[in-house]
């Protein structure tokens, strides 16, 4: 008698999509974090990040768990961000760093966010994406490399060529 | 080809400060996630388009508004229903028509306005308008129409008996859990008890019961609370909310 050796493998070996809480609980920042860098403003954020989780609730039983979890994450931020943005939610307002800020310190700190969020407005959506997740939030490139599905030495240049762009993009805003 | 280098060390410094920006409050997540459950139980497991993809017309003309939700984005369902909920009628005529609008105009004018939202369906904690620094906005339960513009509500082809009902049950649950935010679990174990005697069959049992079981707790009725908890895990093995029924 043949058996399936699926049909044998015991449950606990398969691996379950995320419980959706600990997501949230771990995930939460990040998502939040990427909606703001795509340039969603800070008064609308807990509103879209709050449709973007609806939907990662309604798809997780479709996240494939051998996928880098920030990643699949990231295409939920890039899509509600897009939305927004074609939406028109802000309503054609600024960023917030116009907003009276109160001392050198804060000034110093919406500067830099908005420094970053317009550089990266002025990179290519894959640089974006590389340099959101690579760079500012720790995904390592052997995971970006399976993610994107190519070798780890052009994911190497590939993010290096989204530094220079970035670099380039931050030094044009100051000028 | 070498390895990759080091962030340089400016960029690292404005990363550094960029990312010193952001902090979220533990209040507004917390009821955030509650308002995601809720988006979530009104929609199917899993075979839900993503939101960009226009949703086929096809519920019967009949079907009730759970047949509505099954068939629409999620926090739409939930926008209606809480709409139902708490406002008036006119209201609810007027954001239907606007959420119905295939290809509302990208302005201000096709998303409710946030006084119309803003409040809290959900009393979650007791005080979600404690001020934070970068989360201003209460998180709305009603969201602004955006991500679904393409999907179709048949509301108004439902029958608007089991849709009052639905309502009813939910209105009667908010005010149950609003009970309960304010510390007043014995109002809300009354409210569970109304809700048993009013619709013996409702469609929200579920959240009853773990409103129950939080009463309970919060009442400091452990003995009840934990035999509860047992046949809630036993009845609804597969709940969102198992571990909100056991949280202590």
């Amino acid at each position: 008698v043949t058996v399936n050796a699926a049909a044998t493998k015991p449950l606990a070996t398969i691996a379950q999509p995320p419980e959706f809480r600990a997501l949230f609980a771990a995930e939460f920042g990040f998502l939040a974090r990427a909606l703001l860098r795509l340039g969603v403003r800070e008064a609308d954020v807990m509103d879209v990040a709050q449709e973007a989780f609806v939907a990662v609730h309604r798809e997780l039983a479709q996240f494939d768990t051998h996928q880098s979890l920030k990643s699949w994450l990231y295409g939920f931020a890039r899509r509600f961000a897009a939305n927004y943005r074609r939406l028109g939610w802000h309503r054609g307002g600024e960023l917030d760093t116009h907003r009276a800020a109160s001392s050198q310190r804060l000034i110093d700190k919406l500067d830099a966010r908005s420094r970053v969020v317009s550089a990266l407005a002025q990179v290519t959506e894959e640089q974006r994406a590389l340099l959101i997740l690579h760079d500012m939030e720790g995904v390592t490139a052997p995971e970006l490399a399976a993610e994107y599905n190519v070798p780890l030495y052009t994911m190497y240049s590939r993010v290096r060529a989204a530094r220079e762009a970035f670099r380039t993009a931050l030094t044009e805003d100051a000028t | 080809m070498s390895e990759l280098e080091p962030l340089a060390p400016e960029l690292e410094q404005l990363f550094a400060e960029e990312r010193r920006r952001f902090t979220f409050d533990a209040t507004a997540t917390n009821a955030m996630l509650f308002a995601i459950e809720r988006a979530a139980r009104l929609a199917p497991l899993g075979n839900e388009p993503p939101p960009q993809h226009p949703i086929p017309p096809t519920a019967p003309p009949t079907s009730a508004l759970q047949h509505v939700a099954l068939k629409s984005a999620a926090w739409k369902s939930t926008a209606l229903v809480g709409l139902i909920a708490f406002s008036g009628g006119a209201a609810i005529t007027e954001t239907v028509h606007r959420l119905r609008a295939p290809h509302a105009e990208p302005t201000a004018q096709s998303i409710p306005a946030p006084s119309q939202v803003s409040q809290p369906p959900i009393a979650v904690s007791a005080a979600p308008t404690s001020p934070s620094a970068t989360a201003p906005t209460a998180p709305a339960v009603v969201p602004t129409a955006s991500a679904a513009p393409n999907a179709h509500l048949s509301v108004t082809a439902a029958d608007p008996a089991p849709e009052s009902t639905l309502a009813r049950e939910r209105e009667l649950l908010e005010t149950g859990r609003a009970a309960l935010a304010h510390a007043r679990p014995d109002d809300a174990l009354a409210i569970v008890t109304t809700h048993a005697h009013e619709f013996p069959r409702g469609r929200l049992g579920e959240e009853y019961e773990v409103l129950a079981i939080q009463a309970l707790r919060a009442a400091n009725r452990i003995s009840e609370a934990d035999p509860r908890a047992a046949r809630f895990h036993h009845n609804f093995p597969n709940s969102i909310y198992a571990a909100a029924v056991d949280a202590r």
